[in-house]
């Protein structure tokens, strides 16, 4: 029995084993840097005792030190202007209201509107919004509603676009045009029409602005221009591609110090994304993918790095976990250290719909997303901490928010 | 901060190419070994990745490269067991929650009804007992070469295997 057992054995193995083609191995891709953790001798070891007992007290005094300075902190009344830490959520928000056609600024803490703003320009909508990392400043974009056109025919138009200053105490301040080259964008079709969340994505100081425009019909479907706001100049990034044309890139996001921005990168449509990471200081230089995200039957929409660099988060529409048989939704946070771009953490599940994550502390240790199903215009926004997840009121009939 | 590439001064340029090299030229071996384990491509790509990846950390620890295979081997074994604990977990809650199961490495490819039998009477066996007959009736390794795979004695090889072959046996059984 048991020979013919081993026999029956060895047929299976081989035979599902066989399904594996020879050249069928996915590229290897190695950290970006080769870890030498320190050796450890006889002589260190003698250290080892003591130097976790030092590292302990030490621990001890830092966290009483924290714990004091929280209470100081919780006693003393805070203002809008004694704002809050870079990690903590940012004070104030944009919510683009009223059908697309106006803006208000409220207050994070309180959910207090603190002013409205409202698009004169006819027949135009915002269809995107971003803040910087200053949270009193937003850069706003419109395009003009487009007539119901034919199917598979994308609805392009100008994008115009705007910067609103909030005052010190966070009532609207200034709202001025940017005049910038066009650069077309999707806009929405007929008073029922969307645009895609996630167009725009200003750096954070504010000087450089990354757009997911759209170019040509057909051949590359979206590309990312990149714009300094204080020359004019923009830059379109599918040039960096010049022997893949086909090239798509979407869902662009700055790194902290507003030189590397990030973007999905789509060699063909039924390829999943990468990540792909440019310097814009050297926008003639190669680009480099730096990130192949699993669970590959998931389509990626949406990016944001954390501030620190070292997370991304990415945000798609609803793909099936291998092995688990889950159906899930995400954003899901990745380390970006972690080569084989496994899933640090599934934050959200069974959402169906349009998902961006669009604030993130400095670790991705807290995040604000916004999402959209396919049933309404409007928005929901919720806050990740802790490992739970509190719904942020937004005002009635908002559209698209940033923090 | 998030920047494209690192300088080459922070990684052995002798250490890539060896590695990759040896990702050419066995990856599909370990890929396939990985399905045999797990079932799953997707999941038999990630513990392989790992793996290299780990050898690639670790090239200069190595003392004598031409264990490197065995090294990667170990290590997609151990990605592995972690996987299939990770999975029993997962089906464990996914039971509770009455989820649908997903397709495995098998429903891509034509099987014999008993070859089907057999696979998924292993994919029941506990890890330690799967990993054994893996290696013994897959990879053909004899019984040192097995004990030093999993990390244990070559009498905890025997019995393994036999208690395995046994449990085996009667999945078997059961289903015919």
């Amino acid at each position: 029995m048991n020979s013919s057992l081993e026999d029956q054995l060895r047929e299976a193995t081989r035979a599902v084993a066989s399904a594996v083609r020879e050249d069928s191995a996915p590229p290897l891709r190695l950290p970006a840097t080769a870890f030498h953790p320190p050796r450890i001798t006889s002589g260190s070891r003698r250290l080892i005792a003591p130097l976790a007992a030092s590292v302990a007290v030490a621990a001890l005094v830092v966290t009483a030190v924290a714990v004091r300075n929280l209470v100081i902190s919780h006693r003393s009344p805070r203002t809008a202007e004694s704002g809050l830490a870079i990690d903590s959520v940012p004070r104030y928000f944009a919510a683009v209201t009223n059908n697309g056609t106006g803006a208000e600024v409220v207050s994070s803490a309180t959910g207090q509107v603190l002013g409205a703003i409202t698009l004169v320009a006819r027949d135009q909508v915002f269809i995107a919004v971003s803040a910087t990392a200053s949270d009193r400043t937003f850069i706003f974009a419109s395009a003009k509603v487009l007539p119901v056109k034919k199917p598979h025919v994308a609805p392009v138009a100008p994008a115009t676009f705007y910067r609103l200053t909030l005052r010190p105490d966070g009532h609207p301040g200034r709202f001025t045009e940017l005049h910038l080259p066009d650069i077309d964008v999707i806009a929405p079709e007929g008073k029922s029409g969307l645009a895609p969340l996630g167009t725009l994505a200003v750096s954070p100081d504010g000087s450089r602005l990354a757009v997911a425009a759209y170019y040509q019909p057909g051949v590359p479907p979206t590309g990312v221009d990149v714009v300094n706001l204080r020359t004019g100049q923009v830059t379109n990034l599918s040039k960096t591609y010049p022997s893949r044309p086909a090239v798509s890139l979407s869902a662009p996001s700055w790194d902290a110090g507003n030189r590397y921005l990030a973007y999905l990168k789509r060699v063909r449509m039924s390829l999943p994304g990468q990540v792909a990471t440019i310097d814009t200081d050297h926008l003639g230089a190669k680009t480099s993918v730096t990130f192949y995200p699993k669970h590959q039957k998931v389509h990626w929409s949406g990016l944001l790095v954390t501030p620190d660099g070292s997370r991304l988060i990415l945000a798609g529409l609803a793909g099936r976990a291998a092995g688990s048989g889950t159906i899930y939704s995400d954003p899901v946070i990745y380390e970006v250290a972690r080569p084989s771009g496994r899933p640090l953490l599934h934050i959200t599940r069974d959402f169906s719909g349009e998902l961006l994550p669009v604030w993130a502390s400095a670790n991705g240790n807290s995040l604000i997303v916004i999402r959209r199903n396919d049933s309404s215009p409007h928005i929901s926004a919720a806050i990740y901490s802790g490992g739970k997840a509190t719904p942020l009121p937004l005002p009635s009939g908002t559209r698209l928010a940033a923090w | 901060m998030l920047r494209p590439v690192a300088s080459e001064r922070d990684r052995p340029p002798h250490a890539e190419a060896a590695v990759a090299a040896l990702y050419q030229a066995h990856a599909v071996s370990f890929l396939r070994l990985g399905v045999v384990m797990l079932g799953d491509r997707q999941a038999a790509e990630d513990v392989v990745q790992d793996a290299f990846c780990s050898l690639y950390r670790r090239w200069h620890q190595l003392r004598e490269h031409d264990k490197a295979l065995a090294y990667v081997r170990s290590a997609v074994l151990n990605g592995c067991r972690t996987q299939l604990r990770t999975r029993i977990r997962a089906e464990r809650r996914a039971a509770r929650q009455a989820v649908g199961h997903a397709g495995s490495a098998e429903e891509d490819v034509l099987l014999a009804e008993e070859h089907r039998q057999v696979l998924a009477a292993l994919r029941q066996l506990p890890p330690r007992q799967r990993e054994a007959l893996v290696l013994r009736f897959y990879l053909g390794l004899s019984e040192p070469d097995i004990a030093a795979a999993m990390g244990i004695s070559q009498g905890t090889v025997k019995s393994t295997t036999s208690r395995a072959l046994a449990a085996l046996g009667d999945r078997l059984r059961e289903y015919r």
